[in-house]
C-alpha cells in the first residue's frame, strides 16, 4: 500500500514538474529571459578564456577606434579592447550579484522565518526593523553607506547587501506564518519534533518558491545597483574592467565614440532584462496564485 | 466607472508631457545684441562653497567686484583701484587709491573702505589662511589720507601687490555684505538675481570708472559637466562656455558657427611623490618613475593636444618658471628598470591618488598604471572625493598623487613655498611634528625658496626659484605631466572675450555681437 502511495506521489510530481516546465517553455519572453542570462553565465565563466585581449592591455595610438573584426565592441580612450573588457567585467557584475543576492537572501530568510515561528515580541521587534529597512530608499541608502566606507568594489557589495535584505524577510515571515498554521506543521509539533526540525523539513521548502522568484529579480536589481555606484565613482576603481565604470569613462565620449558608453549600457540593460524576464517567468509557474492579469492598468 | 488605460496610451501621454516639460525649461538665448549667457566651468553662483561664495555669487568671473590690483597679460601686478603702491620699509606697503570710483550703492570708494574692507572682513570673516597668504594680520591696515592707504606685513613680501590681485580681495562699502548676498561692489557690472546651482544675471553699471560696459547684461549658467556644457553650446543655449568636452574639441575647431580659442593658464598637473614614505624616499625609484612616461604622448592622445608637455611643476606662464633649463627624464624603459633595480623597491603596490573631480586623473592614472606596471612598479589607483583624499595626504599614507596646482593672481611664489618648502601648507605639520613632510627636500631647497620669495630683484628672484626647481626635478620630488591650457568655445559671431592666462580675471566689458 505504501509503495503505491509513493508511486502514485512521485508520478504526480513528475507530471506536475513537466507540465510547468512545458509551461515556462511555451512563453518567447521566458526563452529570451533564460537566453540572456544562459549567455551572461557563459560569458562570465569561459569569458577570460576567449577575451581576445587583455582587458588592461592599452595601445594608445589605437585609441577610439570603432567596432572593427581586430575590435568587435571598438577600443576606448586608452586603446583597450572593449570586448575583453564587457567579458571580463561579465564575470564580475555576475559574481557580485550572485554573492550579495546570496547575502540578501541568507539574512532575510532567516529573519523572516524567526519573526514568522517565533511570533510575539521577537515578531514584533523583527519587523519594525524591516520597517525601518524599508522606509529608506534602497539605493540612496547604499549611497551613503558605500560613500562613508569609500569607494570600492568590496564596499559596494557590503553596501547592497545591507539595504536590500528587508524585502526577503516580509516575504518569508508570511509564508511561515500561514505554513506553520497548516495540519502537517501542527502534526509535527504534536509528535515532538524540534522547532529546528521542524523549520529545516517544513517550513523553508514551502517559502522557498516566492525566495527563489525575489532572488532571480533581485540580481538584476543588483547588477544595476552595482554599475550606478560604480557609475558615479563609488565602486570599481580603474583599471578594473567594471560595467559602471567603462559607462561612465565613456560618458564624454557619447557624439565621437558612442561605443566605449552605450556597449556597457547595453550590456546592463540587457542582463537585467535577463533577470527580471527570468524572474517573471519563474514567478508564474512558482507562485499559481499570482495572477498576470493583475498587472493591467486600471 | 472603471475607464481602462492602455500601457500605449500612458505612455504616450508621459512622452507628450516630457517634452512639453522640456520644451517650457529650455531657455535658449536670446541673441539680443547686449545680453550674453557665459558657463564656465566652476558654478558661478558659488554654491556648495563657503569660502569663495559671495552670498550665492562666485566674485570670479562675474566682475561685480574688484580688487585693488589686477593682473597683466604677462602676470604682473596691473594698477586697477590702486593706481600706484611703493615698498616703505621692509614690511610697509603704501597704496594710492583711484579716485572717482564709485560702489553700485553711488557712494565713492575711498580709504575708509579699503581699510574696513580688510581690518573688519578679510582679516577677520574669512578664516586663518589669509594670514598666511596676505602676510597680513588684523590691525595691519590704516588710511593715510582720503585716498591713501598703509599696509604692514608680518614679514618682508615683495610678492604682496601681486597677492591682492585676486577676486577675493574685493574692495567694499562698510554696509555691504557679501556673505549675506548684499553684494555691494566697484566692477562693470551690478549683481542682479541669483538662482542657485542655476544661473545669476549681472547688468552694466553705467557709472564704472572704467566707462561703461559694452554689454547691457550677462548671464553666467552652471554646467560643471563638460559634455552637458558642450551641448548648451551646440544647441545655441548659451554663447560662451569654457573648457567643453576634450572629445569635441576637434569637431569644434572644424565649425565654422563656433569659434576655439585656447590659451594657457599658470597652473600645471603633476603626480607629487611622498618623499617620506617607503619606498618612495628612494631617488632612484623616483626617477625610474620619471623615465617612465612620455609628457607629449599624454598630452597629444589623452588630453587632445590642449595642455603642454612639462618638465616641471611650475607653469611657463610664470616669469622665473624653470622648463628648459630642468633635468629632461626621456621615456626610457630600459633606464627606468635599470633605476628600479638599484632602488630599494621590493614589487609591493604604490598607492596613487587621484581626486574624483578631476578631469582626466583617473584616465591619466591608468596610463600611469600601465607605463610604470612595464618597467616593474605595481600601482594602486584610487579615485577618492576630496575630503578622503586630504585625509590620506595629511596623514601621508600615500605614495603618489597626481594633482593641479594653479595661481589665481600673477604672484605665483605661493605654489614654491606652499608645496616645496619645508614650512609650506603641504609639509609643516609633518616637519613641525615629525621632522619629515611630504614633497620639501629641505636644505639649500628651503633655502632657495626663502630668497627667491623675499627678494624684490626680478633676476635675483628667478636665479634662485629656478635652481630649486633644477634641485626638486633632479630629486625627481615629482613627475611633472602638463602645463595647463584652457578652452574657450563661443559663438562665432561674438567678439571682444579678453582673454587672461587666468581665466577668472577675464573681463567682458568689450563683449559685442556681429551682427
Amino acid at each position: 500500500m505504501n509503495d503505491l502511495v509513493g508511486s502514485l506521489r512521485t508520478r504526480y510530481r513528475d507530471v506536475r514538474t513537466s507540465r510547468e516546465l512545458r509551461a515556462f517553455l511555451a512563453d518567447p519572453l521566458n526563452i529570451a529571459g533564460l537566453a540572456i542570462v544562459g549567455t551572461l553565465v557563459i560569458a562570465a565563466v569561459f569569458g577570460p578564456l576567449v577575451a581576445p585581449y587583455d582587458p588592461a592591455a592599452q595601445d594608445v595610438p589605437n585609441r577610439l577606434q570603432g567596432p572593427s573584426l581586430a575590435h568587435p565592441f571598438g577600443t576606448d580612450q586608452l586603446g583597450r579592447d572593449i570586448f575583453s573588457r564587457l567579458l571580463y567585467g561579465a564575470r564580475l557584475s555576475l559574481g557580485i550579484a550572485v554573492l550579495v543576492t546570496a547575502i540578501r537572501l541568507v539574512l532575510g530568510t532567516t529573519i523572516g522565518v524567526l519573526a514568522g515561528y517565533a511570533g510575539g515580541w521577537i515578531d514584533e521587534l523583527l519587523m519594525r526593523l524591516v520597517d525601518v529597512q524599508l522606509a529608506f530608499p534602497g539605493l540612496v541608502l547604499a549611497l551613503v553607506i558605500a560613500g562613508i566606507l569609500g569607494p570600492s568594489l568590496r564596499n559596494v557589495m557590503i553596501a547592497l547587501a545591507v539595504v536590500g535584505w528587508a524585502s526577503y524577510a516580509r516575504v518569508v515571515r508570511a509564508s511561515v506564518l500561514s505554513t506553520k498554521e497548516r495540519e502537517f506543521v501542527q502534526a509535527a509539533q504534536l509528535m515532538g519534533v524540534s522547532r529546528f526540525r521542524i523549520t529545516i523539513r517544513h517550513l523553508l521548502p514551502n517559502v522557498a518558491s516566492p525566495v527563489i522568484v525575489l532572488a532571480t529579480l533581485n540580481l538584476g536589481t543588483v547588477i544595476l545597483g552595482t554599475a550606478g555606484l560604480s557609475f558615479i565613482g563609488l565602486g570599481a576603481q580603474p583599471p578594473t574592467p567594471e560595467w559602471g565604470t567603462m559607462l561612465s569613462a565613456g560618458r564624454h565620449y557619447l557624439r565621437d565614440a558612442w561605443w566605449i558608453a552605450n556597449i556597457p549600457g547595453v550590456a546592463i540593460m540587457l542582463t537585467v532584462l535577463g533577470f527580471n524576464l527570468l524572474g517573471d517567468g519563474l514567478r508564474d509557474i512558482l507562485d499559481p496564485k499570482h495572477d498576470a492579469t493583475s498587472e493591467k492598468i486600471t | 466607472m472603471n475607464s481602462t488605460v492602455s500601457r500605449r496610451q500612458l505612455l504616450g501621454g508621459i512622452g507628450a508631457a516630457a517634452v512639453s516639460g522640456l520644451a517650457g525649461c529650455a531657455e535658449g538665448s536670446t541673441d539680443e545684441p547686449g545680453t550674453f549667457t557665459i558657463v564656465p566651468h566652476m558654478d558661478p553662483t558659488g554654491a556648495g562653497d563657503s569660502w569663495d561664495n559671495w552670498g550665492g555669487m562666485s566674485p570670479y568671473w562675474t566682475r561685480v567686484v574688484e580688487p585693488l590690483v589686477w593682473g597683466t597679460e604677462d602676470m604682473q601686478p596691473e594698477p586697477w583701484l590702486a593706481t600706484d603702491w611703493e615698498a616703505t620699509g621692509d614690511t610697509t606697503w603704501v597704496f594710492e587709491l583711484r579716485e572717482g570710483v564709485s560702489f553700485h550703492n553711488g557712494e565713492e570708494m575711498t580709504a575708509d573702505d579699503v581699510v574696513t574692507t580688510f581690518e573688519d572682513d578679510i582679516l577677520t570673516e574669512r578664516g586663518d589662511f589669509v594670514y598666511g597668504w596676505l602676510h597680513l594680520e588684523p590691525n595691519s591696515v590704516e588710511k593715510i589720507d582720503d585716498y591713501t592707504v598703509e599696509f604692514e606685513n608680518t614679514e618682508p613680501f615683495p610678492g604682496f601687490p601681486g597677492t591682492i590681485a585676486h577676486n577675493m580681495i574685493d574692495i567694499h562699502p562698510p554696509e555691504a555684505e557679501p556673505r549675506e548676498g548684499n553684494v555691494i561692489g566697484t566692477g562693470p557690472f551690478t549683481l542682479e538675481e541669483i538662482d542657485n546651482g542655476q544661473q545669476l544675471e549681472v547688468a552694466a553699471f553705467e557709472d564704472y570708472w572704467g566707462g561703461e560696459p559694452g554689454p547691457d547684461s550677462l548671464t553666467f549658467r552652471a554646467a560643471e559637466d563638460a559634455t552637458t556644457r558642450t551641448n548648451l553650446l551646440e544647441s545655441g543655449d548659451v554663447d560662451i562656455i569654457y573648457d567643453p568636452a576634450k572629445s569635441r574639441v576637434s569637431s569644434f575647431r572644424a565649425d565654422d558657427d563656433i569659434a576655439l580659442e585656447t590659451e594657457q593658464s599658470p597652473g600645471s598637473t603633476y603626480v607629487s611623490v611622498n618623499l617620506y614614505n617607503e619606498p618612495t624616499d628612494d631617488a632612484a625609484l623616483r626617477q625610474a618613475l620619471n623615465h617612465a612616461i612620455s609628457q607629449e604622448e599624454i598630452v597629444d592622445s589623452l588630453l587632445e593636444g590642449i595642455g603642454i608637455a612639462a618638465r616641471g611643476p611650475i607653469s611657463t606662464v610664470i616669469d622665473w618658471a624653470a622648463d628648459k633649463e630642468l633635468p629632461n627624464y626621456e621615456r626610457d624603459h630600459d633606464a627606468a628598470r635599470e633605476l628600479v633595480d638599484e632602488s630599494s623597491y621590493d614589487g609591493e603596490a604604490l598607492s596613487c591618488l587621484v581626486e574624483n573631480d578631476m578631469d582626466d586623473g583617473g584616465l591619466i592614472a591608468q596610463r600611469l598604471d600601465s607605463e610604470f606596471d612595464d618597467i616593474g612598479v605595481d600601482i594602486d589607483v584610487e579615485v577618492l572625493e576630496q575630503a578622503s583624499l586630504d585625509d590620506r595626504v595629511d596623514s601621508g599614507e600615500f605614495h603618489l598623487r597626481i594633482r593641479g596646482s594653479q595661481s589665481n593672481s600673477p604672484a605665483a611664489d605661493y605654489l614654491m613655498w606652499e608645496n616645496f618648502h619645508s614650512l609650506g601648507i603641504s609639509n609643516i605639520d609633518r616637519y613641525e611634528n615629525e621632522g619629515t613632510g611630504l614633497h620639501n627636500l629641505g636644505g639649500e631647497v628651503d633655502e632657495l625658496i626663502e630668497t627667491g620669495f623675499q627678494s624684490r630683484e626680478p633676476d635675483e628672484k628667478e636665479t634662485a626659484y629656478v635652481e630649486a626647481q633644477r634641485q626638486i626635478m633632479e630629486g625627481a620630488v615629482v613627475i611633472p605631466l602638463y602645463f595647463q591650457e584652457y578652452v574657450v568655445a563661443a559663438d562665432a559671431a561674438i567678439e571682444g572675450i579678453g582673454h587672461h592666462p587666468i581665466d577668472r580675471l577675464t573681463e567682458w566689458t568689450d563683449l559685442r555681437r556681429e551682427s
